[in-house]
């Protein structure tokens, strides 16, 4: 963590894809300390020295990041939902506590589903590299190669790794699937 | 066509008279009294889903600062609400005549 002039302050912390409440309440209550998100890469988080404010925070997955970015973002500004930065697909939409609207993003199963069902569809296409990864680098299917080569130490670390991310990236998918699971059991609409 | 949300339902029944989103959404709003609120993500939803179903349609609306997207109900659209009624007045009076039967059919 640093402070620069104390108007800026960067932090690093790691969220998983199905921790997007835990987020979210991790930047409502650093606002109510007076830091306001600016932006997010990857595990970076910049937050701008602000009044402290009790705001809302939720985040939103868009499937297509491109194609008609312009009504949504339109839409949700109506709606009070100011569109403080993305991170690819991930949306950090933010509107004061307490407001008289609508204090959720979908308010039914319907489109929950849809939301959860979109991004299990892009995580499991984000996945796949590393899955055949997981494969190609498995040391019998290289041990011709490894065989005669000084890299097989090497390789057999790499394949570690990648089969660590793999792992992880199941344990993601699981979520997930739960979260769509309870949505398609609940009888409402 | 599969029944549809009660979102889509009440955006679908509010473009009867051209509207950009947030008018819609705000429509439906005052027409339930504050019953059926819609957070922005289940709305931009259901606009695209009646959409890409040829439910609704964005007509041209030069006079508006054309940033905001206008939708109109189309002649299909209007079909599905005249179903979708019927559907839902046989269901109501199905759930009315064996809450008030105690559960009998009247078909034995």
């Amino acid at each position: 963590m640093t402070d620069n002039a104390r108007s800026m302050k960067r932090c690093f912390r790691l969220f998983w894809a199905w921790q997007e409440e835990r987020e979210a309440q991790w930047l409502q209550q650093m606002a109510l300390r007076g830091w306001s998100l600016k932006e997010v890469q990857g595990i970076r988080y910049t937050f701008e020295r602000r009044v402290p404010e009790k705001v809302v925070y939720r985040l939103d997955f868009k499937e297509s990041a491109t194609g008609e970015l312009e009504e949504y973002l339109q839409l949700y500004r109506e709606a009070g939902w100011e569109c403080v930065t993305r991170l690819g697909n991930w949306f950090y939409f933010k509107r004061p506590a307490g407001a008289g609207t609508e204090a959720e993003l979908y308010t039914d199963n319907a489109s929950r589903l849809e939301r959860y069902r979109a991004q299990l569809r892009m995580m499991l296409i984000a996945g796949l590299p590393v899955y055949l990864f997981s494969v190609v680098l498995y040391p019998p299917v290289l041990y011709p190669l490894i065989v005669r080569s000084s890299v097989g130490g090497w390789l057999r670390t790499l394949h570690l790794l990648v089969l660590v991310v793999a792992a992880i990236h199941a344990v993601a998918v699981g979520r997930i699937v739960a979260i769509i699971r309870r949505l398609e059991r609940d009888p409402r609409e | 066509m599969t029944p549809l949300t009660e979102a889509s339902y009440y955006i679908l029944i509010s473009l009867i008279e051209p509207l950009h989103g947030y008018a819609a959404m705000q429509k439906v709003e005052r027409l339930s009294h504050g019953r059926v609120r819609l957070g922005p993500g289940t709305l931009y939803g259901a606009l695209r889903n009646l959409q890409a179903a040829g439910l609704i349609k964005p007509v041209g609306d030069t006079s508006e600062k054309s940033r905001r997207k206008v939708y109109a109900i189309t002649e299909r659209g209007r079909k599905v609400i005249v179903e979708e009624i019927a559907r839902l007045e046989e269901m109501v009076a199905h759930g009315k005549m064996l809450l008030a039967s105690g559960g009998a059919t009247d078909d034995r």
